[in-house]
């Protein structure tokens, strides 16, 4: 019992002076390092880009029976059912341009009536109405033309297959409402036959912004 | 016979009941062996001489600071940009300058890294914004982290760069310098846009220590 008590008490101080010995000389080889905490706060903050496309309520072209005529006829249609109204509009802070096309997407003729009108027999007509002299006044964006697939437009995401009836931009300088009117009518060279024929479109608009 | 046992007897109780002669012989033996160890001589003979030159050793010296030398980025109605405008950005608050500095006398290598912390109340997402750093190079800059997207480390870093920060640029000093960086920060090129504002903010930080061979 006693012999057991020595040498606990012998491992005790062997142990007590290594530990002695260590830190003397651990002491000496404490390392230098610096942390500096950045004070400066670093930050950007985005602009915003909306941009929609608003199709006037209960607006649509729906022409039954429709004879051929000449542009300069087509032009004047105003009559309810003769015209589409539709708004693209832009909300911009920042610094940006922003690409846009609106197009004519041709749709598949179905119902009672499936024949499709040839390309080359229809004409589409947009206008813009923009206030000139405190009026309400429409301009011509391009003269009437029969449906041409111009796509694709990488600079305003317009894809394959559809056709562009304008390319324009918004800024921040330039954004807000733009009001558009779309006719469509059969063009005077058409012969009619004894089998009706039909022809659908449908309105898209595509934007993209310019990276700087 | 019998008084030379009991003399054994007794000079064995006195050994193993004092327990303590044991420990302070090995104490004792220890100190001896740290004096040998450290080489120092227990001249039987003693000697006196006083000497005239000093000796002196004086410490080498170690410090490395960190200082921000501009008011910092701050862009607002920013929108994507490709990285040649980004990498030029030079207007007022549109790049942020700051310098490492070192102070070594003596033999030694300090190692530094420099990292961007992101802010918590940043909602623009790391891939959406580049970062680029360069180091003033006489009259010029020169790059030494090209446009990267925000890249948070894995881990901790050997000199303590926490994780989740991103790591900028690491360097060596072996003498007294001032290294100075500029920083540039930008939204991606191909970033989408939307009606909501987003935000992106980073503050620089440095860690460092000396390198031990």
């Amino acid at each position: 019992m006693n012999n057991n008590n020595s040498s606990k008490q012998i491992l005790l101080s062997v142990l007590g002076v290594a530990i002695l010995v260590v830190a003397v000389v651990g002491v000496s080889f404490a390392a230098f390092t610096y942390t500096g905490t950045g004070k400066v706060e670093n930050k950007i903050q985005t602009g915003t880009i909306t941009m929609t496309y608003t199709e006037k309520e209960d607006s649509k072209i729906a022409i039954d029976n429709a004879m051929p005529m000449s542009d300069e006829e087509g032009k004047k249609l105003s009559s309810d059912k003769q015209v589409f109204d539709f708004t693209v509009s832009a909300n911009i802070t920042g610094d940006v341009t922003i690409n846009y096309a609106i197009a004519a997407e041709k749709i598949s003729v179905d119902g009672p009536n499936p024949s499709q009108l040839d390309d080359q027999y229809v004409r589409l007509y947009l206008t813009e109405t923009t206030k000139l002299g405190g009026e309400d006044k429409e301009v011509p964006t391009q003269e009437p033309k029969a449906f041409s697939a111009t796509g694709p437009d990488e600079t305003t995401g317009l894809p394959a297959g559809e056709m562009e009836l304008l390319k324009s931009t918004f800024t921040q300088q330039q954004q807000g409402n733009r009001f558009y009117r779309l006719r469509m009518w059969v063009a005077e060279n058409y012969v009619v036959t004894g089998v009706p024929a039909s022809y659908k479109v449908k309105v898209h608009v595509y934007g993209k912004s310019v990276a700087q | 016979m019998i008084n030379n046992q009991e003399e054994e007897e007794k000079k064995e109780k006195k050994k193993a009941g004092n327990p303590n002669a044991l420990i302070y012989e090995s104490i004792l033996l220890i100190f001896i062996l740290l004096v040998s160890i450290f080489g120092v001589s227990f001249a039987v003979v003693k000697y006196t001489q006083t000497g005239e030159e000093s000796n002196t050793i004086r410490t080498g010296e170690l410090r490395m600071s960190y200082t921000e030398d501009t008011n910092g980025i701050k862009i607002e109605n920013a929108m994507p940009m490709s990285d040649d405008i980004g990498k030029k950005l030079s207007g007022n608050n549109e790049f942020f300058d700051f310098t490492v500095s070192t102070t070594i006398r003596g033999n030694a290598t300090l190692a530094y890294e420099v990292s961007a912390e992101k802010s918590i109340d940043s909602t623009l997402r790391d891939d959406e914004v580049k970062l680029y750093l360069e180091k003033k190079a006489g009259a010029i800059y020169e790059t030494v982290m090209n446009p990267v997207v925000f890249t948070p480390l894995k881990e901790k870093t050997k000199w303590g760069t926490e994780k989740g920060t991103m790591l900028l640029t690491t360097g060596t000093s072996t003498h007294t310098e001032n290294i100075s960086y500029r920083l540039r920060m930008w939204v991606k090129q191909d970033a989408i846009m939307t009606g909501e504002e987003r935000i992106f903010s980073v503050r620089v930080n440095l860690k460092g220590g000396v390198v031990v061979e």
